[in-house]
């Protein structure tokens, strides 16, 4: 085994690898008025009938965004077309460097529908179900790559890094009337129940030397909100030792509680035109002091100790374990007082026109969305053609504006025979180029949705 | 969907042959050298002297006074301190004489001290040779030669210090007084001053005028008065002659006393090879620290700056019991030759019994720096021819000792060597790092902090674990006088696989001086420090798995 030591840690990388692209939102779809599951993106859409939905299959969409994490950022073809990692020599270094922000971003969610039901009522119409939420947020400042690829003595001050993850139950009532012909508003309240959070953030690292050895200082903390988690360790403890040393006791529960509002409207001012607006996850998760454990340090570690171990298998896959395992043991914590902490949701905006044509047999939609992330708003405008051939099936194809820059394609299918089944499927940018292991080479974006439900004749 | 998926890019194929890190640079820290001065424990033997300077000191009884000779020359001067001096409390170490022709004289301290009681000699007569030298000291960079005299008359010697006073019987000095004489910067400054002579008995001092003699070629000599008296005034010019009295007006004087001083400034000097060979086996070749060489020269440019005062002082009482005058005149000859007359003093008639002090300094250092091996000081008291029985000696004695000091300069043939070695300079992590891959350079850095003077050519050596150098050629690196700057050692692209067994590292330093270094003060807190080592790597780290 040779070791070798580094200086920084290639940390979103790790996070590419490992992350599951998945879609929280099917933009494509969001046109498909079949489509039982549009009531997400909107309160104040609803189909004619009632539903169902499955258990679990209800909905569960899987979403990824950045702002500078892509594969083609990270891996590189050599002239005989073998791929490599920014590491290789091969790798022009300000070629790589110029590729990042200066903070650079990715965000992650998950939501499954677990139990859902819509039906119509008097003048309105009723939904209700539960939802599980998940989200996960990286920022590595451009600085950590620096630290790596062009060394201690080149980098910009690494502040900010930060990794986070949120999880939450949501349970969910929402209501739907026309006020008018033409016009229909929506709204849906939501009890939120905190699952768990955890925030790991670097506000300082830099390198430094003493006549002898580098140095880190690195001012770290950490905060975690599960119920019955505790952490017993004393004193300043190697990441990896206090990680041990978290335990469960008192059962398992809520270590949170929030509410959420969303509010929407559609309106059809021409008989060939339809526009809607919502805003959703208006809200806040209040995360209870008796659930956290929070740690913090602000100390100067042995900056050589931080290696990696290059053993016979050089695969890209131990190469990054490795530096993150030597980045970790560079972090220490130590327990601090528990405390509170209310976090908002990411408000999201959905604003949508199409143009109906050929008797509503095709449409062309416009539909922008803003989300605020954890660190910075998800934009985009899709563009949309949407095709309703049949009464039991729709189909649309998209295309992303702003993130996608025209070049990806987005599909959606809802496939709803009377009385037997709705599904919904599709994503938003999947028909971009992909590796062979179905990862967008070259998106900023990545989802996939798919749902099913149950047509109820209420 | 699936069309879309590019089967040229199989993640799982991904392969990293090379890693490459740090393309800007990095620079790892390797740890400082010991701090380079002067042994503390071989200072014993090489002490500072006010100015921190090094010198090496030694005291010494060194004149032997002789009763028929009143004659100080330098090449006594020099013969008595070499033959003698001791360094240290072990190491004797003697200096032949001939290393030091050429009118040398060592720099450094002086006291010179030899004492010698004289009977009374009731048969003294006036203008008999005063006996007695009663002090020389140098002392801070200054050489004071202190002659007292006291007592019983001899007979007068050419070309020696003579105090010719009349005495008709015993004279007995109560009081002493001193006057100093200073030549300085070509001026020369003296004061004389006379006690009364007790029981309303007076001397008089006549200074007459002499012929300006002035060897040294140095014009104008301008010579001034600290103490105005009556008398013909006193010319500038060599060839001074002191002569006191001897106008004793009154017979039953009970003592005269006599003082000069010499003051010499600080001179350099030069020490040959061989003398300087001598030094260093007497201290040892770790005596001199890492300046030693046996080559080393202290030398001076092409004269010295010895300290070169004289000052003289004389105390004498008379008692005059009739008007008269007295003069004292001193004369330095160098070599034999008048270098200076000076009429001290010319008091006139008086008539008085007060003792009487004076003190005179000279600057000798041109007269040195002429390079005037033999320096004779004359110093004569005269009585007016008329007044007889006036002066009484009761008692006389002198005595002359010598501590010197010799400052440490460099010369410019110094060459002396330096090895500091670095432990585990190079630790494993530290060599896989910059040393795994031969794609470039490797740069050994530090930072060079002197203040002595030397020029320094640092070479490096790298060296395994059994402290054998791995082989790589690095070039040295010069430092030049006080110079503090950033080196570079560079290990070569084609030697950095040579690294892989590098632990330690020798520094050696070889230390030389030059033209431009010669003369230069060593000081006790000279020193050299090679700190902020740091190995350091351009163009980025590979790492092959």
């Amino acid at each position: 085994m040779k070791k070798i030591y580094i200086g920084c840690m290639i940390f979103g990388a790790l996070i590419l690898q490992r992350t599951e692209v998945c879609a929280q939102m099917l933009k494509t779809a969001y046109f498909l008025d079949n489509s039982v599951q549009r009531q997400n993106y909107n309160p104040a859409f609803h189909t004619d009938k009632g539903f169902v939905s499955v258990p679990v299959l209800g909905g569960i969409g899987a979403q990824v965004e950045t702002n500078s994490f892509l594969v083609d950022h990270f891996i590189y073809k050599r002239p005989d077309g073998s791929l490599t990692t920014f590491l290789d020599p091969s790798v022009n270094v300000n070629s790589f460097i110029g590729k990042l922000k200066d903070n650079n971003r990715l965000s992650q969610s998950l939501d499954m529908n677990i139990f859902g039901i819509g039906f119509a009522k008097e003048s309105g119409y009723w939904t209700g179900g539960i939802n599980l939420r998940q989200n996960a947020n990286v920022a590595i400042p451009k600085g950590a790559f620096e630290l790596a690829k062009l060394g201690p003595d080149s980098y910009s001050p690494i502040r900010k890094l930060e990794v986070n993850a949120n999880a939450f139950l949501e349970i969910y009532a929402g209501y739907s009337r026309k006020l008018m012909d033409n016009l229909t508003v929506g709204g849906r309240l939501k009890y939120l129940g905190g699952l768990a959070r955890s925030r790991m953030k670097i506000t300082q690292f830099d390198v430094f030397s003493n006549e002898d050895k580098l140095y880190a200082k690195v001012n770290t903390s950490l905060e975690t909100y599960v119920k019955g988690l505790h952490n017993n360790s004393t004193g300043l403890q190697e990441i990896d030792k206090y990680f041990d040393n978290y335990e469960m006791k008192g059962g398992y529960g809520l270590a949170g509680n929030g509410l959420g509002l969303d509010l929407g409207a559609e309106y059809r001012p021409l008989s060939w035109l339809k526009v809607s607006a919502s805003i959703q996850d208006i809200g806040f998760i209040s995360w209870s002091k008796s659930s956290s454990v929070r740690a913090a340090s602000d100390g100067i570690v042995d900056f050589v100790g931080f290696d990696i171990d290059v053993n016979d298998d050089s695969s890209v896959d131990n190469q990054l374990d490795d530096l993150g395992d030597r980045f970790k043991q560079m972090i220490k914590y130590e327990n601090i007082a528990k405390k509170a902490h209310a976090k908002s949701l990411y408000m999201k905006m959905n604003i949508g026109a199409e143009a109906l044509f050929l008797d509503e047999l095709l449409g062309v939609g416009l539909l922008y969305t803003n989300q605020m992330s954890e660190y910075f708003p998800l934009n985009d405008l899709t563009l949309s053609v949407n095709c309703r051939p049949l009464d039991w099936l729709q189909g649309a194809l998209s295309t992303s504006v702003i993130n996608g820059h025209f070049g990806s394609v987005g599909f959606a299918l809802n496939i709803a025979p009377e009385k037997a089944v709705n599904i919904t499927l599709g994503g938003d940018f999947i028909f971009k180029k992909l590796t062979k292991q179905f990862y967008p080479i070259h998106s900023y974006g990545y989802n996939l949705f798919a749902g099913i439900a149950i047509p109820l004749n209420i | 969907m699936f069309s879309c998926i590019d089967q040229s890019w199989d993640l799982s194929k991904i392969k990293n042959d090379e890693i490459l890190l740090f393309t800007e640079g990095v620079s790892l820290p390797g740890g400082n050298f010991e701090t380079i001065r002067f042994d503390k424990q071989q200072l014993e033997k090489l002490l500072p002297d006010m100015k921190g300077n090094l010198v090496q000191r030694g005291n010494q009884m060194f004149i032997e006074y002789v009763t028929d000779t009143n004659r100080i020359s330098t090449d006594e001067m020099k013969a008595a301190i070499f033959d003698q001096i001791t360094f240290g409390k072990e190491t004797p170490l003697e200096y032949p004489i001939n290393e030091f022709e050429g009118g040398m004289i060592p720099a450094g301290t002086y006291k010179l001290t030899t004492k010698e009681v004289y009977a009374i000699d009731p048969e003294a007569t006036v203008g008999e040779s005063i006996k007695r030298l009663d002090l020389i000291t140098l002392i801070d960079g200054f050489l004071k030669i202190d002659i007292s005299q006291a007592g019983i008359m001899s007979q007068s010697a050419e070309d020696q210090l003579q105090f010719e006073i009349k005495v008709p019987s015993e004279i007995t000095i109560k009081e002493s007084q001193s006057s100093d004489y200073v030549f300085e910067n070509g001026v020369i400054r003296f004061s004389v001053a006379f006690s009364k002579l007790s029981d309303n008995k007076h001397a008089v001092i006549l200074i007459p005028v002499s012929q300006i003699d002035n060897p040294l070629n140095v014009q104008p000599f301008i010579v001034e008065s600290s103490l105005v008296s009556t008398g013909i005034p006193y010319n500038a010019g060599a060839n001074i002659t002191v002569v006191m009295g001897p106008q004793i007006l009154e017979e039953n004087m009970e003592r005269i006393e006599g003082k000069f001083s010499f003051q010499f400034d600080e001179i350099q000097m030069p020490i040959e090879k061989n003398l300087l060979e001598q030094l260093y086996d007497a201290f040892g070749d770790e005596a001199v620290i890492d300046f030693y060489q046996p080559q080393l020269l202290l030398k001076t440019n092409s004269s010295f700056t010895v300290a070169s005062n004289m000052d003289l002082s004389m105390h004498y009482q008379l008692r005059n019991e009739q008007e008269g005058s007295e003069s004292v005149n001193v004369a330095l000859k160098a070599s034999g030759k008048n270098i200076m007359t000076e009429t001290l003093y010319h008091l006139g008639t008086r008539v008085t019994n007060d003792p009487v002090n004076n003190n005179y300094t000279y600057d000798l250092t041109k007269v040195l720096k002429e390079g005037r091996r033999n320096l004779t000081i004359t110093a004569v008291v005269k009585l007016d021819e008329s007044v007889e029985r006036q002066v009484l000696y009761s008692h006389m004695e002198a005595e002359i000792s010598a501590v010197f000091e010799t400052p440490f300069v460099f010369g410019k043939d110094l060459k002396a060597d330096i090895n500091e070695q670095k432990e585990e300079v190079f630790d494993q992590k530290t060599i896989d790092l910059l040393f795994s891959a031969e794609n470039s350079e490797v740069y050994i850095d530090a930072l060079v902090t002197k203040d002595v003077p030397l020029n320094i050519k640092l070479d490096i050596d790298v060296l395994d674990e059994n402290n054998q150098p791995v082989g790589v050629q690095i070039a040295d690196v010069l430092l030049s006088d006080t110079d503090s700057q950033q080196i570079e050692f560079i290990v070569s692209k084609e030697d950095a696989p040579k690294m892989i067994r590098a632990r330690n590292l020798l520094l050696k330093g070889n230390v030389f001086t030059d033209e431009s270094l010669a003369g230069k003060v060593i000081t006790v807190d000279n020193f050299v420090d090679i700190k902020n080592l740091k190995i350091r790597k351009k163009g980025g780290v590979i790492i092959k798995p």
